[in-house]
């Protein structure tokens, strides 16, 4: 059976890789994430992972109004994408893409599928540093990206997001494939893009989610509403969520967590 | 506060394809930034729609409905605002709602 060896969990805002001159203290703080990030990437080569899956969202980028999925699993050989100057081209893992996807039909979620998929920043942030810190030119794990809508209403509900990670492992755990997967959730934690609360961070709001998946008690934070995710700048967490449940609320490591002034930007680190 | 990141409004298709391809489209972000008002016409805007971009206002166009993505796209990336002072981008300071 395949085996989850890592799971991680970060911002991935469009600034982690066009870091803007905007001020010493900003381009500080983005250094000590970016550090962070490429120290999952070290810990994920570590651990011999030859699968990374990584849950993300989508902000009408890749997906468009013509056909917007709520769920949605690459299941392709080949994943590409372009952000601001930055172009990955991955591989993608087909037959533990194709085997999860098929699991969780079975479980009742309703997951679309895509063979081809053209990544943006929600995906593109994070990883750019977290290969790097991977050393990615002599290892080069797969990579499957799981689209979690939670970012274009309406959105996945926070306990279905939760149920979702459940199920997940549930599939990974009676896979065939002798996979060594690491999971990564990215979005959040607080802020406003695009609102007229743009440059609010909830600082309060991070602490009560930190404190909660350091304790190894994430899953009480499958209870929180919609309506309080989006007032505290927290809509992204839903990702976080699935991860969560994916580890059965096992403790987190924090990183980092470094309050800039548009984004509680945290890396987390969960025991596996 | 309501739900932020709603149902995309209908009425601004159109202006969510021009935020969209000024996201994904440098050469369109770059015509954009030098003539507005020819990728407008292109993307065949309302005078409506005209009006809420060439005010350049996040919050203006978040009141009247507008994804907050394509506001993104628009004023952060297309207006350059992301690489503006960090004060001209703390909307939630300036503004009362």
């Amino acid at each position: 059976m395949a085996s989850i060896v890592g799971a991680f969990a970060t911002s991935h805002t469009p600034q982690l890789v066009v870091q803007p001159k905007i001020s010493e203290e900003f381009t500080r703080q983005l250094k000590i994430v970016h550090e962070a990030l490429m120290e999952v990437g070290k810990r994920i080569r570590n651990a011999s992972a030859d699968t990374l899956i990584v849950f993300g969202s989508d902000h009408m980028e890749t997906f468009w109004l013509n056909n917007y999925p709520q769920l949605l699993l690459f299941t392709g050989s080949e994943l590409n994408g372009m952000f601001a100057g930055v172009e990955l081209k991955l591989k993608g893992n087909p037959e533990l893409g194709k085997d999860l996807l098929y699991g969780l039909i079975d479980k009742g979620y309703d997951a679309s599928f895509a063979l081809e998929l053209e990544l943006d920043h929600p995906y593109i942030s994070p990883l750019y540093w977290i290969l790097q810190g991977a050393s990615y030119d002599s290892y080069q794990p797969r990579v499957i990206t799981f689209h979690i809508n939670s970012n274009v209403d309406p959105r996945i509900k926070p306990k279905r997001a939760y149920e979702l990670g459940l199920a997940i492992r549930d599939v990974i755990d009676n896979l065939k494939h002798p996979n060594r997967v690491a999971l990564i959730a990215t979005g959040g934690l607080s802020h406003f893009v695009g609102t007229p609360f743009y440059g609010k961070v909830d600082e309060e709001a991070d602490k009560f989610i930190i404190d909660k998946i350091t304790s190894g008690r994430g899953y009480e934070l499958s209870d929180l509403t919609p309506d309080w995710l989006d007032e505290h700048g927290e809509f992204e967490f839903r990702t976080w969520l699935t991860l969560i449940g994916a580890v059965r609320s096992s403790p987190a490591e924090i990183l980092t967590y470094q309050k800039t002034w548009h984004c509680g930007y945290c890396v987390a680190s969960f025991k596996v | 506060m309501a739900i932020l990141y709603g149902y995309p409004d209908p009425r601004y298709l159109r202006l969510y394809k021009l935020g969209r391809a000024i996201h994904f489209d440098p050469q369109i972000r770059e015509k954009f930034r030098a003539d507005p008002e020819s990728v407008m016409n292109q993307f065949g805007l309302t005078e409506e729609e005209k009006q809420l971009v060439k005010s350049a206002d996040p919050v203006k166009m978040f009141k009247a409905g507008v994804s907050p993505y394509t506001i993104f796209f628009i004023c952060w990336e297309g207006y350059g605002l992301m690489h503006r002072p960090i004060e001209e981008q703390m909307l939630y300071k300036k503004v009362s709602l």
